[in-house]
């Protein structure tokens, strides 16, 4: 099923995404990986998969507006 | 490792020199343009984000407090990733309407002169702290690297230097409406520069320091505190305050919404930048951690802000050191640049020009040149003010502390883009006080603290716990206050009208349509009006820009693309004096009549050109909504029916091509202007069917071109809640033809019922000439008369013969539409054609022709004989009537294998070529009504047709006329028939 069917539009789809990444960067769910026993790269690798999140919404928008 | 201040005043020229020299080869094409909307060069152009606080001061931020220094840059990373809904609004907003800067945006949006110049106000306060941090961590870099005391004298060179560069390149162009490519480009490469730089300090400090990751990881199990440190004080600290305060500076600083929106080129390149902009945060923070730690495992005399210096210094290179203080310098640079540039535009449009408008110009001089030369004052009086602003700062909070000071000034601006993009309902009352409590909680939290440290000032503020707070606890109590003030005050107060309009048109991304419709009839009227306040050769200008960008052409304006006109050029003055000022001049000089209920007729205008024009493409409902919109449009274009509607105001809004044929008005030259302003007779037609009670006019005749026009017309009503949006419908039916030939049957009709009188008065006239003639002949037969009294018998029995003839004929010829049932017989062409002659001859016209029956004797064909009476009465006919009198018509034969040509001439006015295809057609006629029915032919051709034969006709006009009989001759109709 496309994450983008007729019933679901942009905005929506891009209000879902920033609220999950606000849901991964803010507490409670940030105390899992923002502990003193974590990686020090960990948050990076966190942002990255926000950044992805970012590049996979952008390609879907456009493959909507197409 | 020292260096000489000379060495690195020398770099620092050299490097803002290389950065100038891109700017220009960019600008001149030496570098392809192609590269400047790009969307990676646009992404890194929004990397100015990062400045000295990201390159030096996010070291001694991880220092003091962990990790929380990465909410700097995920704050951002959200705001891009919202770009959809929040980045891609605005920027269509800045595009549409030609905002210049932040202030400008909220002045329109809150359509208040005042909240430009408090947005203007806050930010040029909040601002100068984060332009002293710049200068500061230049001249603090400079220390470090050549021991140099005088730090005061650096920091002006720097000032001056950089101050330079901003005037050069951001007001290199006469028109200060252009994107500065160039610009673009090299902040671009500053970037890069700042990226590189930081990713080899880091690569140095693994490798260079530690002797690898593996050596860093041992460091980091041997020293747990490192990690420890940094992951502690986000669970204390102000993560989610932090991430709030990045948001709304990813968009809301001045050098960020400058970037991203003004200097935007491509508007998709936005899509890119979602991604690719965090993306670049992200590496330029990967490095972060290992020089902190590199710096503290050195245990470096200098504040943790400058380690990514001081750990070069330990290389024992110069590459490294000098690569790093290009790296710093670019940081520094590019954000003075490019704020100055958003700041001075900023304080023209709201603080120099409204209050200095009209300029007095000097002879020679034009407004663009006055422009220009104040913003670059304006420049280096904000280069200037940072720099005392620095000098004053004895006892600042550190580099980012400096920084997040400037964030909650900006934070403040965050509900107004709420109202902006979300909540039409809010207005200008309650953002400008929302905004005055926010700013004033921030002013006396963080801005006049910084005096007071700095000694400049006593108030009892500083002391006072209660309002003495940590920065982010005043971005929170500033930002509810703020929001609080913001709500409410724009629930109880009112929205006026005009507000109203431009917050639905911000808040639905839709089409400010411009209300009434403007006093001015033509462009040259425009062009005199706003010559009187910028001069005659600017606005000349200004209104060829205008058309040039709605693709008007000069000599086809109407009065709805005259308002169209004048909100364009409102639109590209508000990119050149900020829209407060624009609106001033355009609503003065350009004046709109606002009762003129012309909503409609602009609507349709505006729209269907936007949307024409438009390029994005539609999706979803509105992609549906347009097709429904042009598929009606069709139907309307499509229709037998002639339809005109009209708005209020009796403006046209549609004309279709029946109409367009109806009348000989093409649509380009009714759409959009009065029906007053149509020629007559439509003008009086329309516009007193249009204000009449009556909804039908049925069998309305109208002379036009010297014929009869028969028009049925209707009328509807289109009635809509807003008084402007209704409109009139009217359709006319062209019923001319079917007139004709209701008339032309009608006639017939008449004709044929005259046919059958004629018959039964030949029956009836017939039994009494019998018996005349009868009487007669036994007269003569049985009496021996005189000479004279015979020959009076004789003359009775002629003329009887005589009056049974006609009688006969008539006869005859009333019977010639019917099918014949009796068998076809052999007749002489001759005698056939003697009859019609003798029947013709009895007219008054006929009587004054020239029969001449050349037919040979003895010539027969085989047929029904009336029928072909019938024919050459008909050619004679038309022969006569065609003809003046004395003329001659001849008849001719000929044979031709099994074949009879018959060939009847005239010598009358001819037929026009465009007729000689339809006069065989049955009422077909060139007669007015009630002289011909147009059946005759028709009924010559089928008789002929009858026959076996065809018939053609030769004419030219004032040549006479020729009529072509071809018949099989006796034996081959024989044959035919068998």
């Amino acid at each position: 099923m496309s994450l983008l069917s007729s019933d679901i539009r942009p905005t929506e789809i891009t209000v879902i995404v920033v609220l999950i990444s606000l849901l991964v960067l803010l507490p409670p769910l940030s105390s899992f990986w923002i502990n003193v026993d974590s990686p020090w790269y960990l948050p990076y690798l966190v942002w990255f998969g926000i950044i992805l999140l970012s590049a996979r919404l952008q390609h879907l928008l456009r493959k909507h507006a197409v | 490792m020292q260096f000489e201040l000379w060495q690195l005043f020398l770099v620092g020229v050299l490097y803002l020199g290389l950065l100038f020299l891109i700017a220009t080869a960019t600008d001149r094409g030496w570098i392809p343009k192609s590269l400047a909307s790009h969307p990676m060069v646009y992404s890194l152009s929004i990397g100015v984000y990062a400045t000295s606080w990201s390159f030096y001061g996010s070291v001694g931020f991880a220092e003091k407090e962990g990790f929380n220094f990465l909410t700097i840059y995920l704050g951002t990373t959200l705001a891009f990733l919202a770009s959809p809904i929040l980045l891609r609004p605005i920027l269509k907003i800045t595009e549409t309407y030609r905002l210049a800067s932040l202030a400008d945006l909220f002045a329109f949006r809150y359509h208040s002169q005042l909240a430009g110049v408090l947005v203007t106000l806050l930010v040029l306060a909040g601002t100068l702290p984060y332009i002293s941090l710049q200068i500061q961590a230049v001249t603090n870099t400079l220390q470090i690297m050549t021991n140099e005391t005088e730090q005061h004298l650096i920091a002006l060179m720097f000032c001056i230097t950089v101050g330079l560069f901003s005037i050069l390149f951001g007001t290199r162009h006469i028109s200060l409406r252009e994107k500065h490519r160039g610009l673009v480009v090299a902040i671009a490469f500053e970037s890069l520069v700042k990226l590189i730089t930081l990713l080899s300090v880091g690569l140095f400090a693994v490798f260079g320091i530690f002797g690898g990751f593996g050596e860093l990881n041992q460091y980091l199990d041997q020293h747990p505190e490192a990690n420890a440190a940094l992951f502690a004080p986000v669970q204390e600290g102000p993560w989610a305050t932090l991430m709030l305060l990045s948001f709304a500076a990813a968009f809301l600083l001045p050098r960020q919404f400058h970037m991203i929106f003004v200097e935007s080129i491509k508007h998709k390149n936005i899509e890119t930048a979602s991604w690719a902009f965090p993306l670049f945060l992200l590496l330029l923070n990967l490095s972060i951690p290992p020089i902190l730690w590199a710096g503290q495992s050195l245990q470096l005399d200098i504040p943790a802000d400058f380690f990514v210096l001081g750990i070069t210094l330990e290389s024992g290179s110069s590459v490294l050191p000098i690569l790093t203080f290009m790296g710093g310098l670019s940081a520094a640079s590019a954000m003075i640049i490019v704020t100055t540039l958003a700041l001075a535009s900023m304080c023209m449009n709201n603080f120099v020009l409204p209050a200095s408008f009209p300029p007095k110009l000097s002879r020679g001089s034009n407004i663009y040149e006055w422009l220009l030369w104040g913003r670059r004052f304006v420049i280096m009086s904000i280069v200037g003010i940072g720099y005392i602003f620095y000098l004053v700062q004895t006892q600042n909070p550190g580099l980012a502390g400096l920084g997040l000071i400037s964030f909650v000034a900006v934070a403040q601006c965050l509900p107004g883009v709420v109202g902006l993009l979300y909540w039409p309902r809010a207005n200008r009352k309650g953002f400008i006080s929302g905004l005055i409590v926010g700013a004033t909680i921030w002013a006396f939290t963080l801005f006049v603290p910084l005096f007071e440290r700095a000694g400049i000032i006593e108030t009892p503020f500083f002391t006072i716990p209660e309002i003495a707070m940590s920065t982010t606890d005043a971005a929170l109590w500033s930002l509810l206050f703020n929001s609080l003030t913001f709500v409410i005050v724009s629930l109880l107060s009112h929205q006026s009208q005009e507000e109203r309009e431009v917050a639905e048109a911000c808040s639905r991304e839709s089409f400010l349509i411009p209300q009434g419709s403007v006093k001015a009839t033509s462009i040259a009227e425009f062009e005199q009006q706003l010559a009187t306040i910028i001069g005659q050769d600017i606005a000349h200008n200004e209104v060829d820009r205008a058309l040039a960008d709605l693709a008007l052409v000069p000599g086809e304006i109407n009065q709805t693309d005259l308002t169209r006109l004048r909100g364009q050029i409102d639109r590209n003055l508000s990119g050149l004096v900020g829209p407060v000022l624009s609106r001033m001049i355009v609503n003065e000089h350009l004046q709109i009549d606002r009762a003129t209920q012309s909503a409609l007729a602009n609507t349709i205008q505006f729209v269907g050109h936007s949307q024409e024009q438009s390029r994005s493409a539609l999706r979803g409902v509105s992609s549906e909504l347009d097709a429904l919109r042009r598929f009606h449009f069709q139907v309307l274009q499509d229709l037998p029916l002639g339809v005109v509607s009209l708005d209020n105001a009796g403006i046209i809004l549609s004309w279709n091509k029946e109409l367009s044929k109806i009348t000989g008005i093409k649509q380009g030259d009714a759409i959009g202007n009065s029906i007053l302003q149509l020629e007559d007779p439509w003008r009086e037609l329309l516009a007193g069917f249009k204000s009449s009670d009556q909804f039908l006019i049925s069998k309305l005749k109208l002379p036009i071109n010297n014929q009869i026009r028969v028009l049925n017309l209707f009328k509807a009503v289109v009635s809509r809640e807003r008084e402007d949006n209704s409109g009139i419908a009217i359709l006319i039916e062209d019923n001319s033809e079917r007139y004709l030939l209701e008339e032309k049957l009608t006639h017939s009709e008449r004709l044929a019922s005259i046919g059958q009188l004629a018959s039964g008065v030949a029956h009836e006239i017939g039994n009494p000439v019998t018996g005349i003639a009868c009487l007669a002949q036994d007269l003569r037969s049985e009496l021996d008369h005189s000479e004279q009294v015979r020959e009076g018998l004789n003359q009775i029995l002629t003329q009887t013969d005589r009056i049974s003839r006609i009688v006969g004929s008539l006869s005859n010829y009333s019977r010639a539409g019917a099918p014949d049932e009796s068998p076809a017989e052999k007749f002489d062409l001759h005698q056939i054609v003697e009859e019609a002659i003798n029947l013709v001859s009895l007219s008054q016209a006929g009587k004054q022709m020239h029969y001449q029956n050349q037919c040979e004797t003895g010539l027969v064909v085989k047929g029904f004989a009336q029928k072909l009476v019938q024919v050459f009465v008909n050619l004679l006919t038309n022969a006569t009537d065609a003809s003046n009198p004395g003329q001659i018509v001849t008849i001719e034969s000929e044979v031709n294998g099994g074949q009879v040509l018959i060939s009847v001439k005239d010598q009358g006015k001819g037929i026009a070529e465009e007729h000689l295809s339809k006069i065989f057609e049955p009422f077909f006629t060139t007669k007015t009504v009630g002289e011909g029915t147009g059946l005759g032919l028709s009924l010559t051709y089928n008789i002929i047709k009858e026959h076996g034969g065809s018939i053609s006709v030769t004419s030219k006009p004032m040549a006479g006329c020729r009529f072509d009989i071809i018949l099989p001759a006796a034996d081959a109709a024989m044959a035919a028939q068998a």
